[in-house]
């Protein structure tokens, strides 16, 4: 038996990662007006903050079709694979994953099965590279789903934007949360739960030293096991997050954002995604 | 009018005169208010306190005593306004419980007796009571009615007693004596027991008031506390209470109070830690009854006493956890609505917000739970009131100046565990540093710093620590002390008397005084003082 896994791009795994661990990525997709760009593949993260900043057209993204998945599939049975397990991004955030599940029954030759991450970024690609550590190691379907459940369960991000104006205008904050986080003067930090309003404000604070440092703060109330920092055109804070990690946990990546969630989160976004110890 | 006896009609007609009596006399006790906050308004705060209790016994009123005790209670409760009304309330509160088994008249011991529940009542649930203040002045008073059976005699005696002691309040509280009054709350007691006396034995109200407005107050005790723990014990050592006082003064230690003689000294002070103040007493000797209160934390008694609903009505558009704050200005105002609040109070002429009116208003702005922002020391005891009132519905984060409920409105999140929304929200009180800049209305020292008339005088965190010529001086000076250079963001919120040009030279001040400093400034519009800010 070969286990596969399978992820998006949303996931904000490294190509390179990827390879090294076996996972499949498939891209979701971003519309300027009637163009559309396959994410990552047509338009990497530089060029996209890029067309971000002097395009007049406001991207949009969207999810794979089911054909597509019915490829992705493909391509990883042509490859020897008789089980695949596709670890989803947040399933009430993106369509993704309808698109996954309509598309089992387009292909043959291999067991496929899906988990819902209720999560995004590294805090579902935590639980999609767990999977494949498991599917390494010769794991079973099963095994590999309930390890990607559990760690995404556990799994938490929490993400500070320069503005509230993309994710708002991409609908993925509602009108409340928005209102709750966009006056002058105020820096909140967002939180991803598996509950709605899914995208939320998580606190506020006054200046983004100090939501820098909140944020460290939030997640370093356990032990952590496990983190990752991701950014777009937001390096220097990217550091200053490493910088405040350093005494719980050593060196922590940093990673570019995917352009697909660059298209909701805007540029000078910091998130951190971490996994707290288990007790 | 029986001789020795008091019928329920006869005390709700006395009351209705005292409520008279004390109006007529609300800008003397107004005049004299200099503790705890001098801010002028005990009068008004006891007579609308006692005002909206005697509304409550209804028309017609109960003719069962009992009955109509409870309702001025009730009514006392909710209306309760400031410091001085919460603590009225609550002696008539104690009225109500000693006299719950009164039918249509009671004896004079009973009425007697009944007064002494009223202190002890008062007593048992402030947190910190201070020597000095009306709980002194209904103790003293209380106690002399004792084991008198003759109305006139009684009453007589209960009255004069009330004034003495109230003439003895400076002795007991040296804020007093430096400002060169009598405690204002005191005077407000012996008024409404005064006003009880008049109509009770059937006399004439004087042509004037008993307490005069043009009275001279020496020095504001421009002091607000700040918060932290209310630390009490004995020291059994041979020490001189003044060299203890100033001991504990150069520690930090607020609302010292020392009593008593070398041998025995009873300590009483607000330390934001309490334990540099006990290991200063063990080293004198041996120190035993230590009671330590987080102020923060008050009373839960008035819990007991709750009852009532809140007519709360099913309001599916309503957040699930709504924000009451409390704040005068329409640009601190502005802040609170921005900041997500659903409806912030003005306080009325005072500034502060009843009891009743945070649990009246309250449910129009949240589903599950409101959290109230009390942003002052005396609304923060109405607000614990009508959170006790209302059976959890109601959670108080104890902010004690606007900067501060400012700070919690950030922290606070519409839906949630509420319990974590407002320990999150108490925790941010701490997190900024409160700045308040005012003018002085008189030549007058406080904490060792010489003030004249018209000079700028700054608060920070809630304690006098500077006054210079004008206000923009005495702001940069404040911000000094501060440490100002070593913040992140300084936000100012400019009063409404700030004059504009002032504005642009603070602005090119600060700038150059503290280069490293982000400055935010709004227009507040708040009375009184010209600048508030927030350090952080």
């Amino acid at each position: 038996m070969t286990l596969r896994i399978l992820t998006d791009t949303a996931s904000d795994i490294p190509d390179s990662t990827a390879e090294e661990l076996g996972i499949g990525l498939i891209e979701l997709n971003i519309h300027f007006g009637d163009e559309m760009l396959k994410d990552r593949r047509d338009i990497d993260t530089r060029q996209f903050f890029e067309r971000l900043a002097t395009d007049s057209v406001h991207p949009a993204t969207s999810q794979p079709s089911p054909g597509e998945f019915a490829e992705a599939y493909q391509s990883l049975i042509d490859d020897g694979a008789d089980e695949i397990l596709f670890v989803s991004i947040h399933g009430s955030l993106s369509g993704t994953l309808d698109s996954a599940k309509q598309a089992i029954e387009l292909v043959s030759g291999a067991r496929i099965d899906t988990v819902d991450t209720h999560r995004v970024s590294f805090a579902q690609g935590v639980a999609a590279v767990r999977a494949a550590e498991i599917a390494k190691n010769g794991g079973t379907l099963e095994e590999a789903k309930a390890v990607a459940e559990e760690v995404a369960e556990r799994s938490n991000s929490l993400v500070i934007a320069d503005t509230l104006e993309y994710l708002k205008k991409g609908g993925r904050l509602n009108q409340s949360q928005y209102l709750l986080g966009s006056m002058m003067r105020v820096k909140p930090i967002l939180g991803v739960g598996a509950e709605p309003p899914y995208v939320t404000i998580a606190t506020r604070v006054r200046t983004l030293k100090k939501a820098l440092a909140t944020m460290v703060d939030m997640a370093t109330q356990q032990k952590i096991e496990w983190a990752a920092i991701v950014h777009g055109e937001g390096l220097e804070n990217a550091q200053a997050v490493q910088e405040l990690l350093q005494p719980h946990l050593h060196d922590v990546p940093i990673y570019d954002v995917t352009p697909v969630l660059g298209v909701h989160l805007g540029p000078g976004t910091v998130g951190l995604h971490w996994l707290p110890a288990k007790d | 009018m029986s001789e020795n006896t008091i019928t329920t009609s006869e005390l709700i007609s006395a009351l209705k005169l005292a409520e008279t009596w004390l109006e007529i006399n609300r800008d003397g006790v107004n005049a004299i208010n200099v503790y705890p906050v001098p801010d002028g308004d005990t009068g008004t705060n006891m007579l609308l306190t006692l005002r909206q209790a005697i509304e409550a016994t209804g028309e017609p009123a109960p003719g069962h005593m009992g009955d109509m005790l409870a309702k001025l209670s009730r009514g006392a409760l909710l209306g309760a306004r400031g410091n001085s009304g919460v603590i009225l309330s609550q002696m008539i509160a104690g009225l109500a419980s000693g006299l719950v088994d009164a039918r249509e008249s009671v004896t004079i011991e009973e009425f007697a007796a009944g007064l002494q529940s009223a202190s002890d009542n008062a007593y048992r649930v402030i947190s910190e009571p201070v020597e000095g203040t009306m709980l002194t002045v209904m103790r003293e008073s209380a106690a002399t009615g004792i084991g008198l059976s003759g109305k006139a005699e009684f009453l007589e005696t209960i009255v004069t007693e009330a004034f003495d002691s109230v003439d003895r309040t400076p002795n007991l509280l040296s804020t007093l004596a430096e400002a060169g009054v009598v405690d204002s709350g005191g005077m407000g007691v012996a008024v409404i027991l005064q006003g009880l006396k008049f109509s009770l034995l059937g006399e004439n109200l004087p042509d004037s008031p008993v307490v005069g407005d043009d009275i001279k107050v020496e020095m504001s005790g421009v002091e607000h506390e700040g918060y932290g723990y209310c630390t009490e014990f004995v020291v059994l050592a041979d020490i001189e209470k003044n060299i203890f006082e100033k001991q504990l003064s150069s520690l930090g230690g607020e609302s010292i109070l020392v009593v008593g003689e070398p041998g025995a000294i009873r300590v009483h002070v607000h330390m934001e830690d309490p334990g540099p103040a006990l290991t200063a007493a063990v080293g004198h000797g041996e120190t035993v009854s230590i009671k330590i209160d987080n102020m923060q934390i008050q009373h839960d008694a008035w819990a007991e006493e709750a009852s009532g609903s809140n007519n709360l009505s099913e309001k599916k558009d309503l957040p699930a956890i709504g924000l009451v704050s409390v704040a005068r200005g329409d640009g601190l105002v502005t802040s609170f609505h921005e900041l997500g609040a659903g409806l912030v109070l003005n306080g009325g002429d005072t500034g502060k917000a009843s009891a009743g009116e945070l649990l009246e208003s309250a449910p129009a702005v949240g589903r599950d739970h409101v959290i109230l922002l009390p942003n002052d020391k005396d609304v923060v005891l109405a607000a614990e009131q009508a959170a006790a009132e209302s059976e959890n519905f109601l959670r108080v984060v104890p902010s004690r100046s606007v900067v501060q409920g400012l700070a919690a409105a950030l922290a606070y999140l519409p839906e949630g565990d509420v319990d974590e929304i407002v320990s999150t929200m108490t925790e941010s009180l701490g997190s900024v540093q409160s700045i308040e800049i005012s003018t002085s209305v008189r030549d007058t020292s406080v904490n060792g710093i010489e003030i004249r008339n018209g000079d700028g005088i700054g608060f920070l965190d809630g304690k006098l620590v500077s006054s210079q010529q004008t206000v923009i001086e005495t702001f940069i000076q404040t911000l000094k002390l501060a440490d100002a250079q070593d913040g992140e963001i300084l936000t100012i919120y400019t009063g409404k008397d700030m004059p504009e040009d002032d504005l642009e030279s603070m602005e090119s001040d600060l700038r150059y005084t503290f280069s490293e400093l982000e400055l935010d400034i709004v227009d507040g519009g708040q009375p009184l003082y010209p600048i508030v800010a927030s350090l952080e």
